[in-house]
């Protein structure tokens, strides 16, 4: 067992290897009723064709986000009665890139995490069970369909990309769902359920020993066979866009508008792409964030309101950048952000009070996060699976310079993989 | 784990709740009124100017500017109800000094800011119409895009219906319709009413440090205490069911049913909580377990509960066609509750959840001062929330059960499926 020190962020971790390729971190959080486990497997929406063993899979869109369902189900009943029973509350998410079971406690906190072992461990599927599952999860990816801007952003990915799974909704369709069988199902989790494929994340208040002891005798109970060599197979994508303008119609009171830019460089550097995702939320804040300038004038304009929001994801495959907005002038408002790109791109925008004025908002949020231990267990097992460590995010940030943000918002804000999509009234 | 100080600062009573758990300070000031058609969009209007600009910050941008340079110190606004009143709270949250390696007092700061912020709109002249145009075209666009959420928007539907004479109908969040004829003399008169009538409240929470209620003098004086009796809405007897259908081009149907319950004493309102958590409030609760898990009739069904009113809501997803069949097995498991068809296992298991949820409540800044503030709106002598939790035992759910009648049922389905159902 490892333990590291934080000391700038008064915090610890402790890292503990299990014998069967299990990842376990500590965090302590003194003084916290609250316990918090996550169980992770690296698995998500978007492995929907793999090689394991040297065998080739292609596997229903979906499956990821069913077989979560799925875990929840046992021969004798309901596994999320019996986190109930025992005191704790549990819940489960899929992403594009991993699917975490998680539960919170505070108290039987052993007794729980069994409970969450046993259940993410041992599969059971039948015919039967998975048949009435489709059933929900029709209801879900209907209630999804909708919702204007779930449809909104599914539809701007689908003009962005056009093979990589990332466009694609991670419940699946109801077609798709339909083709899961039980078999897929037990492919799919001893593939990616492996223990050296996942890792587990506790936070709260400790006895550290006692619990990696208490860990360790159940994985060693556990017979299970080294993984075959896995590969995940992803299709070609070039950056070049599939529709640059597209429209949809929905029953909806107000005129909804999203703007995409496309965006991804092969870049193995785990630390290079982190800090251009920083680099790009701090350049994107600076030019439209509620402190700038431009954004005053779209909003004296009257093209966006309060639900104008951007955001831009890196991961290691894919990345982009997006705009959404309700406003009455789609074609105003796209124009407007071209604009304003143009004129950022002319230099002299961006400034280093303007950085340094954006960094210490983003220390204060940080650190105001870490007071929670969902977050803090949800986001290190994010940054864990992406290859950083979520406690030296302030050393990442302090280094980020003036040049990087300037040279990575000129990247990514490429009017050529620019695409519009705009959801209006079905009148 | 903590401590809390309680002390009247300038004639406005305060909580102080000390702890070291967190990273930051949060600091809270509740205003709270009776809950009025006059009064709530006005309000909300207000409570998002006052947050915006400040005599100092004459735009929004420098005052943004001010809070980034802070660490990021966020100055919010949200407006809620309490029984029959309406409160406004103005919050501000902001990193412990101890993690920033240079010389700022941000408590400090941030409680001259807020002093300013519950003043600003006192100077309002005319040179704020386009600020104000500005706001309330963008709190009208607010209250517009709330339609876009069906959920929501047939709760509201459904809420109307069932509170059709009754100021209930009006949330917390305004009147679309009353925006427009807004003044900014509206605004500023609203502003000197509620800083002379409302009930106020400052609320920390923290690892504070010794002068914190120096700090905290300087948000607010006044000259007398203000004190406004806190009760719910009157009881209203049910004649007979409402019901109410409409359609969009939708995939799926959204069913919401109004309950009531009367005269609740402080006893029976803890019964009445955990019978809403064996009923629909929680993952192991009879309607997600039956409905949604066993029937697999609906992808999301819950109920919950407006306890000091004694209002219990269900709102549930359902497809077109299972609309009737929902609403049935809904009401057949109320009908279990009522007739006492549970065991004492599974009410122990409920309230057990419920001092769960109550403990992870305490590790939140802000779920730590929503309880203190609740402690203060309640009676001195009462029993505290552990013994009449530990009190309720089936019978009393059972009773409790019997006494919630059916109001208002209000559907929001597929157009092209009209015909059918």
């Amino acid at each position: 067992m490892n333990k590291i020190d934080y000391p700038k962020i008064d915090e610890q971790v402790y890292k503990h290897e299990c014998a069967n390729g299990l990842t376990v971190f500590i965090i302590p959080k003194p003084g916290y009723s609250k316990k918090f486990a996550t169980y992770t497997t690296k698995y998500g929406s978007m492995d929907d064709h793999f090689i394991v063993g040297g065998e080739e899979y292609r596997v229903p869109d979906g499956i990821a986000h069913f077989l979560e369902h799925k875990m929840f189900e046992k021969e004798d009943g309901d596994v999320f009665n019996l986190f109930s029973k025992c005191g704790a509350n549990a819940n489960a998410f899929t992403s594009y890139d991993r699917t975490s079971y998680l539960f919170s406690a505070t108290e039987s906190f052993d007794q729980n995490l069994k409970l969450l072992m046993d259940m993410v461990e041992q599969p059971y599927f039948t015919e039967e069970t998975v048949e009435k599952e489709v059933g929900i999860i029709n209801e879900e990816i209907k209630m999804y369909q909708d919702n204007p801007g779930y449809r909104l952003y599914f539809e701007t990915l689908n003009q962005m990309y056009h093979n990589l799974p990332v466009k694609v909704d991670i419940a699946g369709t109801e077609a798709s769902i339909s083709k899961i069988t039980a078999d897929h199902l037990f492919l799919c989790h001893k593939t990616f359920y492996h223990p050296s494929n996942m890792v587990m994340i506790l936070v709260g208040d400790f006895d550290i020993d006692g619990l990696i002891d208490y860990i360790d005798a159940h994985q060693n109970r556990r017979e299970i066979d080294p993984l075959p060599k896995l590969e995940r197979v992803l299709p070609l994508e070039p950056r070049e866009i599939v529709k640059r303008k597209n429209t949809l119609k929905m029953d909806v009171e107000e005129t909804k508008s999203m703007i995409g830019f496309k965006y991804h460089q092969e870049d193995d550097d785990t630390e290079n792409r982190l800090k251009r995702d920083l680099s790009m939320m701090f350049a994107l804040d600076m030019v439209f964030g509620e402190q700038s300038d431009f954004y005053y004038e779209l909003m004296d304009k009257g093209l966006i309101d309060d639900s104008f929001n951007f955001s831009h994801i890196e991961e290691s495959d894919f990345s982009h950048a997006l705009f959404a907005t309700n406003t009455e002038e789609p074609d105003a408002f796209a124009a407007e952000i071209r604009n304003i790109i143009e004129s950022v791109k002319m230099g002299g925008f961006f400034t280093e009070e303007k950085l340094m004025n954006q960094k210490r908002e983003v220390i204060g949020d940080y650190l105001a996060s870490l007071n929670s231990p969902e977050y803090i267990a949800n986001q290190y097992t994010k940054y864990y699976l992406d290859g950083y460590d979520l406690y030296k995010l302030l050393e990442v940030i302090e280094e980020i310079t003036i040049q990087e943000v300037e040279t990575h918002f000129i990247d990514v804000m490429d009017p050529e993989y620019m695409v519009e999509c705009i959801l209006k009234r079905d009148v | 784990m903590y401590t809390v100080n309680k002390n009247l600062l300038n004639n406005v009573p305060s909580v102080i709740v000390e702890t070291d758990k967190f990273k930051t300070i949060t600091i809270q000031l509740v205003f709270r009124s009776i809950s009025e058609r006059e009064r709530v969009t006005k309000r909300n209007l207000l409570s998002r100017m006052m947050i915006k600009r400040t005599d100092t910050f004459l735009k929004e941008a420098d005052l943004l500017n001010y809070l980034a340079h802070h660490y990021g110190a966020h100055l919010t606004s949200n407006t809620g109800r309490k029984g029959r009143d309406h409160t406004v709270t103005i919050g501000m949250e902001l990193v412990n000094d101890k993690f920033i390696y240079e010389d700022m007092d941000i408590v400090g700061e941030m409680c001259k800011l807020l002093n300013e912020v519950l003043r600003s709109p006192f100077n309002y002249d005319a040179s704020d119409e386009d600020f104000f145009n500005k706001e309330k075209r963008l709190y009208r666009n607010r209250l517009k895009s709330m339609k876009d959420n069906r959920a929501q928007a047939s709760f509201q539907a459904m809420v109307n219906l069932m509170f059709e004479e009754e100021d209930y109908k009006y949330f917390s969040f305004g009147v679309l319709e009353d925006v427009e004829s807004l003044t900014l003399e509206d605004i500023k008169e609203e502003h000197a009413r509620m800083m002379a009538e409302d009930a106020l409240k400052i609320l920390a929470v923290g690892a504070v440090d010794e002068d914190i209620e120096d700090k905290l003098n300087k948000i607010h004086k006044r000259e007398a205490l203000v004190e406004l009796k806190h009760q719910p809405y009157p009881n209203k007897a049910i004649e007979q069911v409402k019901r109410e259908t409409d359609a969009q081009k939708i995939e799926q149907a959204k069913l919401n049913m109004g309950f009531r319950v009367s005269d609740l004493d402080l006893q029976e309102r803890m019964a009445f909580n955990v019978m809403n958590q064996m009923f629909g409030g929680s993952a192991s609760s009879l309607l997600f377990q039956n409905i949604r898990e066993k029937m697999s009739l609906a992808y999301q069904i819950s109920s919950q509960i407006d306890v000091r009113n004694g209002y219990m809501f269900v709102m549930g997803g359902v497809d077109p066609k299972n609309v009737k069949k929902a609403e049935s097995a809904i009401l057949r498991e109320l009908e279990t509750l009522q007739q006492g068809e549970f065991d004492d296992e599974f009410v122990e298991e409920v309230k057990r959840m419920m001092r769960v949820n109550r403990k992870e409540v305490m590790d939140k800044p802000k779920g730590l001062l929503a309880l203190e503030y609740n402690r203060m709106l309640q009676d001195e002598h009462s029993s505290s929330w552990e013994e009449r939790l530990a009190a309720v035992d089936s019978a009393m759910i059972a009773d409790v059960s019997k006494r919630v009648a059916l109001d208002t049922v209000y559907v929001l389905t597929r157009s092209e499926e009209d015909e059918q159902n």
